[in-house]
């Protein structure tokens, strides 16, 4: 999976998530602040997060989710380290 | 009698019996806690506190709502999140807060209904709404409890169902409705411990 389809299923994420408005949601990038740009509480992180398990199919680490930031770019480094896990395990 | 707990380590299957002292990192005039009745780790819990002296000072004889939404962090959020890091971590209590401690996040709502005065004993009936990450959501409520009434006997039997209905027998007030207590544990270093 590269950065861009990682993205893009993020972004699909966000669309469900009823505190950001989608029209935010058009020029995404990966230095794309959830919080600060698109205006979703830091409360809804860990609902991001729990829906990005469920989209890619993977579980995290606590431990991973306590250094998580709120960009996009580090939802993908999240995302793209367990789905690369997942496949080398495969 | 209280059991010799310097040893304890989460390898009891509730918070039942276990000392509030040892499982809240709150120091003794900040805990709000002294008591858990009942618990069900993925649903609940029924932990209680008496106010003293010190907690209505300077404030009419009356226990502050304020502390009984803190009250009611400590015995749901804190309480159950510790339970179940600890739980997965493998770990102790005191080993766990040399790591690790709790943060109050935030509350959607409070519904007063009736004043907790000095040496008032209740009990906060909390639900888990969510948990994942560490990060906790709880609602509930607060209810005075019946002068003379053995706690532990009477929360024995509880189960989810009447937890979930609030279901108590006459005697017990209504203090206070909280909904959706936020509370998230954290690494020390993160606090500047």
């Amino acid at each position: 999976m590269t950065r861009e389809e990682a993205k893009e299923k993020i972004v699909e994420i966000l669309r469900t998530v009823h505190t950001i408005n989608p029209a935010k949601l058009v020029n995404v990038t990966e230095k794309t602040d959830f919080i600060t740009d698109l205006g979703a509480p830091s409360t809804e992180l860990v609902n991001i997060v729990a829906k990005a398990e469920e989209k890619f199919g993977v579980e995290f680490e606590d431990d991973d989710i306590d250094d998580i930031g709120s960009t996009m770019k580090e939802t993908i480094d999240l995302v793209l380290k367990y789905v690369n896990k997942k496949q080398a395990a495969n | 009698m209280r059991r010799n707990f310097t040893a304890q380590t989460n390898s009891m299957k509730t918070l039942v019996g276990q000392r509030t002292d040892l499982v809240l990192p709150h120091g003794p005039t900040k805990r709000l806690v002294d008591e858990y009745y009942w618990h069900s780790p993925t649903v609940g819990i029924v932990a209680g506190y008496t106010p003293n002296e010190r907690d209505v000072h300077d404030h009419f004889g009356v226990f502050r709502a304020v502390d009984q939404v803190e009250s009611f962090g400590q015995a749901v959020v804190v309480s159950c999140s510790a339970f179940l890091d600890t739980e997965k971590m493998g770990l102790g209590y005191k080993e766990y807060y040399e790591q690790r401690n709790f943060v109050f996040v935030g509350i959607k709502s409070v519904h007063c209904h009736n004043v907790i005065r000095y040496n008032e004993r209740y009990v906060c009936l909390g639900v888990i709404n969510f948990y994942k990450y560490r990060q906790m959501t709880a609602s509930g409520r607060i209810y005075k409890v019946p002068t003379g009434l053995d706690l532990h006997a009477y929360f024995k039997n509880f189960s989810e169902d009447r937890l979930r209905s609030y279901d108590l027998g006459e005697g017990f007030v209504l203090a206070t409705e909280l909904h959706d207590i936020l509370g998230k544990g954290i690494k020390n270093e993160k606090l500047n411990f």
